[in-house]
């Protein structure tokens, strides 16, 4: 019987209920009153104390717990309020969270019990159009003590966590794997509640409490819209925290958890060296006025979905193929003559197309169907990545959904690989969908291989290459599962910034030499395709869009640095559970 | 006698002042003595120095404007608003691929020994250069995924420093002095930086 449980639908596509606010408020009052579960011993550290906590600009919260279960906050300026909680205590560092009933509101709290320092994250529902997204803002303080001074220091944010990755195992038997190539967003692979196939990310938060505890969060902004919140200890691995949110049956999840943890690497990151990432900054964006306001990279609000009739107007307005003005393209490898001249056939197997070549000129090109008489002329771009790998593609005119192709060949090997785009699929009329095809090429003097194809491989899962474009334009992909990865743009101090990822393949045309794509999905609907040499460190490759401005096929190319990689591909692959 | 219709003599009449950059400060308008050189070259009757200091004047507040990003308040200084971009950067010159014309910019600096002023002979006209370290920012294009990513924390622009000579010419009306050009003649050396 089948123990991995697949989705019916991936988190992004996954139309989660626009829960009103009489319903939160509704599904929230029971776990008000009860407090968060928790699979494991909760702490009963604070039953019958009480303390007060004070934050700088925030909130002043009394508490008075009257058991481990059950307590009594009194906000500064506010009647007193009854609700359940739960704590958990991680090396001397205290966590409890509660709700508050008849609100959408409630405090995760994290208390130092060494340093009488506090942070207060408060959450909220319905404080963005989509009321189940969770909000949150951090307050710093600390816990008064009578006869003690206020201390000075607080937990602050910090970018001592960026670049860690780990593997970790709830007390639930939910299991992650969690990269932090950022300071304002993270990556997530679901092994448990989505099967692993794909990484997510989340804007988060990195607040460190000493040296080697620090507090995260994510919220799963475009999702589903839950927070996952813990303590975690570097130094033993170990995990205590919360999360709240409704799943996308509309259940609402709120608990507390413990787990372990398994340090899966470190990579780079590249803020000057005495940036402890203390602030954020956030260039010329305004500066934050709204209660817990921060970016958040909302990927369907800056790319609304086309309609079809849409599409064909966009399309009929204005196809650009390889136009010159393109900062895609800006450390691009020199357009390459080697086809020029050439009559070649690839053919693709498993029912893939059989397409005859003549390249004319370095941009002019003709191909046929295998069988057709009539020559197409079409505009394309070829590179050589390689010594005898070329690379090029081609809109192929007349084809109903704008397909095109990008085709990687290696003289070498006499071998191919063909990955087919087209737009539209079942989810938006302007997303590119796509197919990739292996196969051979056959040509005068050469004699293709029976057996021999490329393939998909996972060589590349878990490295993490930036690329940097052109002046000022620089991202980081993080190759996280066999099946899709994440890029990072970085902000201006050299932290990474904002986060999206996307379903990809990875295929490897020779040693250090990888043919890689992948789907903007539910985003702005790209296709990129790339050939990846991973000893110049130095790619090419073709963008593949069709958006309101019309349909684009443009070059690609870009310098990468290795900023390391995690040992992840030990996490994927059909397993026995 | 006072007559500003005469002719120009043979030689143009060239005044130069140098100007003094006051540390921490965008551009300095304050002024050294003038040369003894140009006093021989006075035209009679026409003292250049009132002329000069209001020339001064207009470009110290036209600095003020520019570094403080107030360019609607920089048309009010200009001769010919319709027709001339206000920012120093009119770049008639190669940028990087996908760089947007320049949106800010900033004059930080001069080698205020180098700078002239030239009053023509009837003061109704006048030509200053300005050996300037400028800053400038441009937008990347907006409409490809990465920038509208990066414009989303506050970057998708471009940052460079050049220096160069700023040029600009004035006209005298009825109000006053007014730029009636400005142009920037880069030297060509530049280093980016992403924002």
């Amino acid at each position: 019987m089948q123990k991995i449980n697949y989705p019916r639908e991936q988190m992004h596509r996954i139309q989660y209920t626009k829960l009103t606010q009489p319903q939160i408020t509704d599904k929230l009052a029971p776990a008000a009153l009860a407090g968060p579960s928790c699979a494991s011993p909760l702490a009963d550290v604070l039953a019958g104390k009480s303390l007060k906590i004070n934050t700088d600009a925030g909130p002043q919260l009394t508490y008075t717990f009257k058991s481990r279960n059950k307590l009594v906050l009194q906000e500064q300026g506010h009647a007193r309020i009854e609700s359940g909680y739960a704590a958990l205590t991680l090396n001397g560092v205290i966590l409890f969270s509660h709700l508050l009933p008849g609100s959408q509101r409630g405090y995760t709290v994290v208390i130092d019990q060494g340093s009488n320092l506090a942070t207060v994250m408060e959450v909220w529902f319905s404080g963005y159009k989509d009321n189940r997204e969770v909000q949150r803002e951090l307050h710093y303080g600390y816990v008064e003590v009578a006869g003690k001074e206020t201390p000075k220091e607080r937990h602050a944010l910090t970018n001592r966590l960026e670049g860690k990755g780990y593997h970790w195992r709830q007390d639930t038997g939910i299991q992650t794997l969690e990269i932090y190539p950022s300071v304002l967003y993270s990556t997530f692979v679901e092994l448990t509640r989505f099967g692993g196939e794909l990484c997510f990310c989340g804007p988060s938060d990195y607040v460190r409490l000493d040296d080697e505890t620090y507090l995260y969060s994510r919220v799963e902004a475009e999702f589903s819209g839950t927070m996952t919140l813990y303590v975690l200890d570097l130094n033993r691995v170990k995990q205590v925290g919360m999360r709240l949110g409704f799943d996308e049956q509309d259940t609402l999840h709120y608990y507390l958890f413990t787990g372990t943890g398994e340090l899966l690497g470190q990579i780079a990151h590249f803020e000057p060296f005495d940036d402890h990432g203390e602030k954020i900054s956030l260039g010329n964006r305004p500066p934050s006025t709204g209660r817990g306001e921060r970016p958040v990279y909302r990927p369907l609000l800056t790319n609304p979905a086309m309609t079809k009739a849409e599409v064909e107007e966009a399309v009929a307005k204005n196809t650009a193929v390889f136009a010159a003005r393109n900062p895609m393209a800006g450390n691009s490898l020199p357009l390459s003559g080697y086809l020029v001249g050439k009559e070649l056939t690839v053919r693709y197997d498993d029912g893939g197309p059989t397409l005859n070549y003549k390249f004319e000129t370095v941009n002019k090109l003709h191909w046929r169907r295998q069988g057709e008489t009539q020559w197409r002329e079409e505009a394309y771009q070829a590179w050589e990545p390689a010594p005898d790998v070329i690379f090029f593609g081609h809109l192929l005119g007349g084809a109903p959904d704008h397909d095109g192709v990008a085709v990687a060949i290696d003289f070498e090997n006499a071998l191919t690989t063909c990955v087919h785009g087209w737009i539209g699929t079942k989810y938006m009329a302007n997303e590119a969908s796509r197919k990739t095809w292996f196969g051979v090429v056959e040509m005068e003097g050469l004699t293709a291989p029976q057996y021999r194809r490329h393939q998909f491989t996972d060589e590349l899962v878990g490295r993490a290459l930036t690329w940097n474009y052109s002046p000022g334009l620089t991202s980081m992909h993080v190759y996280t599962t066999p099946h899709s990865f994440s890029w990072i743009i970085f902000l201006g101090g050299g932290a990474g910034g904002l986060e999206w990822s996307g379903p990809a393949q990875y295929v490897k045309l020779r040693d250090d030499l990888y043919l890689f794509n992948w789907l903007e999905e539910a985003c702005n609907g790209t296709l990129g395709i790339l050939v990846i040499n991973m000893r110049t460190l130095h790619d090419c490759g073709i963008g593949y869009h069709c958006g309101k401005q019309g349909l684009s096929l443009s070059g690609i190319g870009a310098q990468a640095r290795h900023a390391g990689s995690y040992d992840l591909r030990r996490f994927y692959g059909p397993k026995q559970v | 006698m006072n007559d500003s219709t005469r002719k120009a003599s043979p030689a143009t009449f060239v005044e130069r002042r140098t100007f003094l950059r006051d540390a921490g400060a965008a551009l300095s308008a304050t002024v050294v003595a003038s040369t003894a050189a140009a006093s021989s070259e006075l035209t009679p009757g026409l003292d250049a120095k009132p002329a000069e200091d209001e020339i001064r004047r207009l470009h110290h507040t036209f600095v003020e404007r520019l570094n403080g990003r107030r360019y609607d308040e920089l048309q009010g200084l200009l001769a010919h608003p319709d027709t001339q971009r206000p920012r120093v950067a009119h770049f008639d010159r190669r940028l990087p691929e996908g760089l947007q014309p320049p949106v800010h910019d900033y004059l930080v600096g001069h080698e205020q020994y180098l700078d002239t002023i030239e009053l023509a002979p009837d003061r109704h006209s006048a030509t200053a250069r300005f050996h300037c370290l400028t800053r400038m920012e441009a937008e990347l294009n907006p409409t490809l995924p990465l920038v509208e990513m990066a414009r989303q924390q506050g970057q998708g622009a471009i940052q460079w420093w050049e220096s160069g000579v700023l040029e600009a010419t004035y006209v005298r009306s009825p109000s006053g002095w007014q730029i009636s050009r400005l142009s920037f003649h880069s030297n060509g050396r530049w280093s980016a930086t992403g924002s």
